[in-house]
């Protein structure tokens, strides 16, 4: 017998591509049709989209390039890769076919954790602010996957949040006896993607499991945290996650700092939000 | 500090944080903080795409916004599962005191 | 682990496609068929076939695109490509500009379809001469490349990467091959951005050639040298990243610093009149490249003599 988390690993070992935000493909397209786009407009609206970044990595670190697990940020993906495929590539994405508000949320909520995750680890001086950045994009990946490919379970895990005080981790555990946070993990070996991006995805929630990168994923679960914490976006619940200890002692932040770096987020939050409702309506003027 | 759609802007409102040209890789900004909004500026603001600025206090009621003090309960109840942590409960003081210093330029507005 | 031969079929045209379908798979190649055209790049880069079928319709600037788009990039130049033609356009097409590998007529006949497919992968593997590692042109197109760019206004580039050999020693030759392949694609993507394109090339080992025009021959340099120490640091451990050099041995087995991997790209605009043929242009990109490696970091020169 196969159990339930056998199957979904299964399955996700089969996901070829997910569905990305449809504002984001309309505006990729008009930025396409101008050839005055440059390599570093593309690649920053490309890394506001967590499904088109995954996508991008996916094919730069996929076995035909022959440097599988090498490349972590989409600027570095779009040098290897070039423009003109890059471009086709997001192109051809499909899209939601609907603009769900929980969709819209999650974006916003991926969006969210990449800013925050580039604010901190520029505050605190770490090196490869622009991976760590990339991984808190992509952390909450999985809820995706389980939206998309495990529709029936999603409804269940939806309404056991809704119904009582449980997290959307919890529920999902309960439904599917594994959480998003792995099923990232799995699909990121999937794609090949490097591990320095994998382990803090599977293990944003539980950082002490993170051997090798503790640091990036310690940042990733702080990043996740305080989205959280700001009520910005959706995630699937709205139950602010506890800070791990192991994780708080690492970034060894005093609480001065913390309070720089959340209103440094707090007022970078602002923009995103008005970029977010440019990308909803871009969509809107479209249809 | 308000964000607030352009439409909104009227002259007399204090410009709180720069504006930057959009689309541009540059992000060469048009105007600085601390710049007073006129009827020439918005419009051409306006012209320019920009869609929303953020200006100084909290100078126009918009539908729908929360209150600073709807946002604190909100914020309590965010953190229902965690109010015995002392470090959350360290985290949560600092998005409550943003909140409370939003509160009071709201309320000095109003005055 | 290789499996099916696999055959990308780009066609609208159902009744077409349809049986053809069949009969292909009949001779157990593996087909993908791919209707729409306006996302047929994308789906192709993402899952790239052994063989490419485009029925060119009435020839619209779409497909033509496609057709062209595909063969710039090294990775899918060389996979064959036939295309479908109706009967009455033959005549009219400008084939010089059209870089496919063969062509039908529409209504194909099923025998000489075989043959001709084939027969291009025959060809693709016999007249070509790309590196096998970075799938780049070889030497035989580099001459040719650099033959036909001699009097005018276009510069030949040498490229290669300072101290390769003790970063194989101590990596080993699978991340050396890694470093290689990336910058094939750093030389051949930024060539490709330039403004009046240009050739590249890979003579073998770490050398590399590209031609781009005189004006814009230092630009590109410049933007390979950047990009290519960005990339870089991703094949190095996490030490010699934050050092910025890592430790091996020389001959005497004393422990050396060797600084994290660069280029040095020579510059030869082919302008001057007083280079008369290939080999002249080789020897003074030798010389100068010995001028190039003389600086620790990463740098290009550029030939100054006058004719
Ligand atoms: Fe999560
Ligand atoms: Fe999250």
């Amino acid at each position: 017998m196969q159990t339930k988390r056998e199957e979904i690993n299964r399955m996700v070992q089969d996901v070829k591509s997910l569905p990305a935000l449809p504002g984001i493909v309309v505006k990729l397209r008009a930025l396409a049709e101008s050839d005055a786009a440059s390599l570093q407009i593309i690649a920053r609206l490309i890394s506001s989209d967590q499904i088109l970044s995954a996508k991008v990595l996916k094919l730069v670190n996929s076995p035909f390039y022959g440097f599988p697990g090498r490349v972590s940020t989409v600027s570095n993906a779009l040098i290897l890769l070039g423009v003109n495929v890059v471009k086709a590539l997001v192109l051809s994405s499909s899209i939601f076919d609907l603009m769900e508000e929980n969709v819209v949320g999650l974006w916003e909520h991926s969006l969210g954790a990449g800013v925050a995750a580039n604010i901190i680890t520029k505050r605190l001086a770490l090196p490869d602010g622009e991976e760590i950045s990339t991984a808190a994009l992509l952390h909450d990946i999985g809820k995706v996957i389980i939206k998309i490919k495990l529709k029936e379970e999603a409804e269940r895990i939806r309404l056991k949040v809704d119904g009582g005080e449980v997290s959307i981790r919890e529920a999902e555990k309960e439904v599917l006896d594994v959480d998003h946070a792995e099923i990232g993990g799995w699909l990121g070996k999937t794609w090949c993607l490097p591990e320095k991006l994998i382990e803090p995805i599977a293990c944003h929630h539980d950082p002490v499991r993170s051997v090798t990168y503790a640091d990036r994923t310690a940042v990733v679960h702080l990043s996740d945290i305080l989205i959280k914490a700001s009520g910005f976006g959706y995630s699937g619940d709205d139950l602010v996650p506890r800070i791990q200890e192991a994780a708080w002692k690492k970034l060894n932040l005093s609480d001065h700092v913390l309070r720089e770096i959340v209103d440094e987020i707090e007022d970078k939050l602002i923009e995103v939000k008005n970029f977010s409702l440019e990308i909803q309506s871009s969509h809107e003027g479209k249809v | 500090m308000q964000n607030i759609p352009l439409i909104l802007a009227a002259p007399g409102m204090t410009l709180a944080k720069a504006v930057m040209r959009p689309d541009s890789e540059s992000r060469m900004p048009i105007c600085g903080a601390g710049t007073a909004l006129t009827e020439l500026l918005i419009e051409r603001l306006d012209q320019m795409g920009i869609a929303s600025v953020l200006v100084e206090g909290h100078p126009v009621l918009i539908e729908g916004e929360k209150t600073p003090e709807a946002e604190i309960k909100a914020l309590d109840h965010r953190f229902r599962q965690v109010c015995e942590d002392p470090l959350m409960i360290r985290l949560k003081e600092i998005y409550k005191d943003r909140l409370i210093r939003l509160s009071e330029e709201w309320h000095a507005n109003e005055a | 682990m290789k499996g099916k031969f696999r055959i990308a079929l780009l066609s609208d045209d159902r009744k077409m496609s349809e049986p053809l379908i069949l009969l292909l798979e009949s001779r157990e190649y593996c087909v993908v068929l791919r209707t729409d055209f306006s996302r047929v790049l994308g789906a192709l880069y993402s899952d790239p076939p052994d063989m490419i079928i485009i029925d060119l319709g009435a020839f619209t600037p779409e497909r033509l695109k496609i057709v062209s788009e595909l063969k710039t990039d090294s990775y899918f130049a060389i996979i064959p490509m036939i295309g479908f033609i109706r009967p009455s356009i033959e005549e009219s097409v400008a084939w010089e500009q059209l870089p496919l590998d063969d062509y039908m007529v529409l209504p194909v006949q099923t025998p000489e379809l075989f043959s001709r497919i084939a027969l291009s992968i025959q060809r693709m593997e016999r007249i070509f001469d790309h590196n096998p590692l970075t799938k780049l042109p070889g030497n035989t197109s580099i001459r040719r490349a650099v033959e036909k760019s001699m009097g005018k206004p276009r510069a030949v580039c040498y490229v290669d990467i300072n101290l390769f050999k003790p970063y194989n020693d101590i990596y080993g030759f699978v991340r050396g091959d890694e470093v290689i392949r990336m910058l094939a694609r750093i030389i051949s993507n930024a060539v490709k951005e330039s403004k009046e394109g240009g050739f590249s090339g890979h003579i073998g080992g770490d050398d590399f050639v590209f031609i781009v025009s005189g004006k814009e021959a230092e630009a590109v340099s410049q933007l390979v040298i950047d990009r290519f120490s960005m990339i870089v640091v991703n094949l190095f451990d996490k030490e010699a990243q934050a050092r910025g050099y890592y430790i091996s041995k020389d001959r005497q087995g004393r422990r050396q610093r060797i600084p994290l991997l660069g280029i040095a790209i020579a510059i030869v605009p082919t302008s001057n009149t007083a280079i008369q043929h290939y080999g002249e242009v080789a020897a003074r990109a030798a010389e100068l490249k010995k001028e190039a490696k003389a600086s620790k970091a990463s740098c290009y020169v550029i030939d100054c003599r006058k004719a």
